[in-house]
């Protein structure tokens, strides 16, 4: 029994020691890569940020930045806005002014209003050149963002010529050395803000920098007819989003308490069908009880005769 | 030896219930006549210390006073209809409990209201209802059609008791004071049994049987509707008028099976009162048990298919939590149990049925409970800051007392009632009742 197996093991031997030879000429190189990967610390990979610069100018002339910080996580390809982190805001290129360095809040936005006092910088054309900074940090790369941008002062006033609801606008472009120019053959929208958004009533072509706008009759206002009407350019390449607004009662009025009639079972008279389906049936209850009553008197005073 | 089945035999088979009065009698009816004054103490109670001795508050303004005057006004409304139906559909077997019905019509019409007047504050302030009437108002629907329902509901009983008041006066065997005797002659209206006199009472009464139905659906639907026509969750339902009509019923066809076993065994009327009237009115019972859970179903199916917020609070309340057991025990077992007892042969025996119709009459008496209390704790407008003893109801021993007293007035005006005429319809037996096999009618 024995000499059998040893005689198998001779045949064999040699395909066995082939077949060992080839699986460690395989694996051997990559146990050893593997130790060597591992032996190895490789920096850890800093993610890349998306920095977005957002200018906005309101009613007041104020303007405030907003700097937008998120990245784009490569597994899930999905963005998610960073809280928490430092954002540098300056104007100017030559000479640059700080705005201050502000922190993301929650929906990675940092605000920076601008104060209105400080004097921003503008190049040749009227330019003013806003800029947003990141500085890096241990797990999101340094990284910038910048807008050019030329101040706008728009004028919004609301009056009735010639029984016409007029809206008029007044739009200058504010340059260098406080350089006034008429904007030009530009299309300005017309809103009036509603509950949710802002509805869309008509556009002013700005001439040499005014035009004006016939105020729809049939907008709705609210109980007091009260609207509020808007002139801006919402993502404009060079004014970038400005507004002005004013609300005045050109709406028609509404109210929100709707009119029901009055229920009727609170008033001082009762409502006919009640009145008549009650007589009604108090008449025709009321009329056989009276009916066997004199029945009953009948009965009382019945024919004598009759009793047997 | 034959037996004659006129109305010489019934007087005297029945003169003795009226001309003597046993000891038993009087037990009974003293024990009640003490039960009614300890309510009159609780309503003393209430008048001098005001309704703060009730479990009623700013929240539950309404408790089990209302659900008492519910109780018997569907009472008087189940009797109404039952005599009124079995009267017009001149059904054979009727005549032993046609009286039984009738009185529980007025007996009930005259107690019910009452419980009303327990639950007003300021009483002096009840002439405004007559004084000051609105129409627009339920509660003025109510009071005019309460006041035509017991009027028409006395005449139609008097018009029945008319012939056995001429018979109790030409019996000259009846051994009772004279002045009893006078009273019958007065009352008995010259009635002679001509077919002219017959023919008179005869188109009355049916005519007044068409009334008390149609009266009886009204006023118990107008009741319903004060419930109804109210924006609180659980009352707020367009089926409470119909369904109200059928639980009345449905509890006075119990009250009817319960008054026939105790009246067939303390007048021992085993002989007019039988099983087949048990079953009969039984099968009575177990249609309407149907009609009522079918009602029932629905209007709790609708409103917990909404789930409108306070109404799934209330029927949280009601399913699964404060009020569960007696909602079972009212909307469940007393729906149940009539079905099987009537619908099964084996279980149809006089004590089974008598047995399921308490249980109806109880699980009725709690159905109304469940849809008075538990929908005022559970109001839209919660008063703000209300301490929380206001929030639940509990009824104290002042309210006890006097639904109490309310239960012991019934049966001494029945027992009264008993002594005054025939508890079975001498007139009616003799004209319309089934007669024994071998006994011919005079």
């Amino acid at each position: 029994m024995k000499t059998d197996i040893f005689i198998n093991i001779q045949k064999n031997f040699k395909p066995v020691c082939l077949l060992l030879a080839l699986i460690c000429f395989i694996s051997i190189p990559r146990v050893v890569a593997q130790d060597d990967s591992e032996s190895e610390s490789e920096p850890v990979k800093k993610v890349r940020p998306i920095l977005k610069l957002l200018s906005n100018k309101y009613d007041d002339n104020s303007r405030t930045l907003i700097g937008i910080f998120s990245y784009k996580d490569t597994e899930t390809r999905e963005f998610f806005k960073v809280k928490g982190i430092a954002l540098n805001f300056y104007a100017g290129v030559d000479s640059i002014v700080e705005l201050g360095s502000f922190t993301t809040n929650e929906d990675g936005m940092a605000v920076c209003k601008i104060n209105p006092e400080i004097k921003l910088p503008k190049d040749e054309e009227g330019y003013i050149h806003f800029s947003v900074e990141f500085e890096g940090n241990d797990f999101f790369r340094a990284s910038d963002n910048e807008l050019d941008l030329i101040d706008l002062e728009l004028q919004l006033s609301l009056e009735i010529l010639d029984s016409v609801k007029t809206v008029s606008v007044k739009a200058e472009k504010i340059l260098a050395n406080d350089e006034r120019v008429p904007l030009t053959e530009v299309d300005l929208p017309i809103y009036v803000q509603r509950m949710f958004s802002q509805l869309k009533v008509g556009e002013i072509t700005l001439d040499e920098g005014e035009g004006s706008f016939e105020f729809p009759n049939n907008v709705p206002g609210d109980t007091l007819g009260m609207v509020t009407i808007i002139a801006k350019f919402d993502d404009h390449e060079d004014y970038a989003y400005l507004r002005k607004s004013q609300s005045i009662d050109w709406g028609v009025v509404t109210s929100h308490h709707t009119i029901y009639h009055p229920r009727s079972l609170w008033t001082q008279v009762a409502p006919i069908w009640m009145i008549v389906t009650l007589s009604i049936m108090l008449l025709g209850v009321w009329g056989h009880y009276i009916f066997v009553m004199i029945e009953m008197v009948r009965l009382k005073k019945g024919p004598k005769e009759t009793v047997q | 030896m034959k037996k004659e089945f006129d109305a010489s035999q019934l007087m005297k088979e029945f003169a003795p219930q009226l001309e003597k009065t046993s000891n038993l009698w009087y037990a009974v009816f003293f024990s009640m006549l003490a039960v009614f004054l300890f309510g009159v103490f609780g309503l003393y109670t209430q008048i001098a210390d005001g309704h703060i001795v009730t479990g009623m508050r700013d929240n539950i303004v309404w408790g089990v006073y209302i659900v008492n005057f519910i109780f018997f006004m569907g009472l008087s409304y189940a009797g109404a209809l039952i005599s009124g139906i079995l009267h017009l559909f001149k059904s054979e077997w009727r005549a032993p409990i046609m009286r039984m019905a009738e009185l529980i019509t007025i007996i009930s019409l005259v107690i019910g209201p009452v419980f009303i007047l327990f639950c007003i504050g300021r009483l002096d302030r009840l002439p405004f209802l007559v004084m000051y009437p609105r129409i627009q108002s339920p509660i003025t629907w109510d009071v005019i059609a309460i006041s035509t329902d017991l009027f028409g509901c006395i005449i139609f009983l008097y018009l029945s008791f008319i012939e056995d008041f001429a018979k109790l006066r030409d019996y000259k065997d009846l051994k009772v004071p004279n002045w009893r005797k006078k009273l019958y002659k007065a009352l008995a209206l010259g009635y002679q049994d001509t077919p002219w006199h017959y023919k008179i009472i005869s188109n009355a009464k049916n005519i007044m049987a068409a009334m008390v139905i149609a009266i009886a659906i009204i006023v118990y639907s107008v009741l319903a509707w004060i419930f109804g026509v109210t924006l609180q969750p659980g009352w707020h339902s367009t089926i409470f008028g119909p369904y109200f009509v059928i639980a009345a019923v449905y509890s006075g066809a119990g009250m009817l099976i319960l008054l026939m076993w105790i009246f067939r065994k303390v007048y021992k009327l085993e002989e007019y009162i039988t099983k087949k009237h048990f079953v009969n009115v039984g099968v009575i019972l177990l249609i309407l048990a149907a009609f009522y859970g079918y009602f029932t179903f629905s209007d709790y199916l609708t409103k917990w298919y909404g789930s409108i917020k306070m109404d799934k609070l209330l029927i949280d309340k009601l399913f699964s939590s404060k009020y569960y057991l007696l909602f079972i025990f009212s909307n469940y077992v007393g729906i149940l149990l009539p079905i099987l007892v009537v619908g099964i042969k084996k279980f149809r025996t006089i004590t089974n049925i008598t047995v399921a119709a308490l249980v109806t009459v109880v699980a009725l008496w709690v159905n109304r409970y469940l849809i008075v209390v538990p929908t005022l704790e559970t109001p839209y407008f919660p008063i703000q800051e209300a301490r929380e003893s206001w929030l639940s109801y509990s009824a104290t021993w002042v309210e006890w007392s006097l639904i109490a007293a309310g239960l012991a007035v019934f049966c001494m005006l029945f027992m009264l009632a008993s002594k005054f005429v025939p508890i079975i319809s001498i007139s009616e037996m003799e004209k319309h009742a089934e007669l024994p096999k071998g006994l011919i009618r005079k």
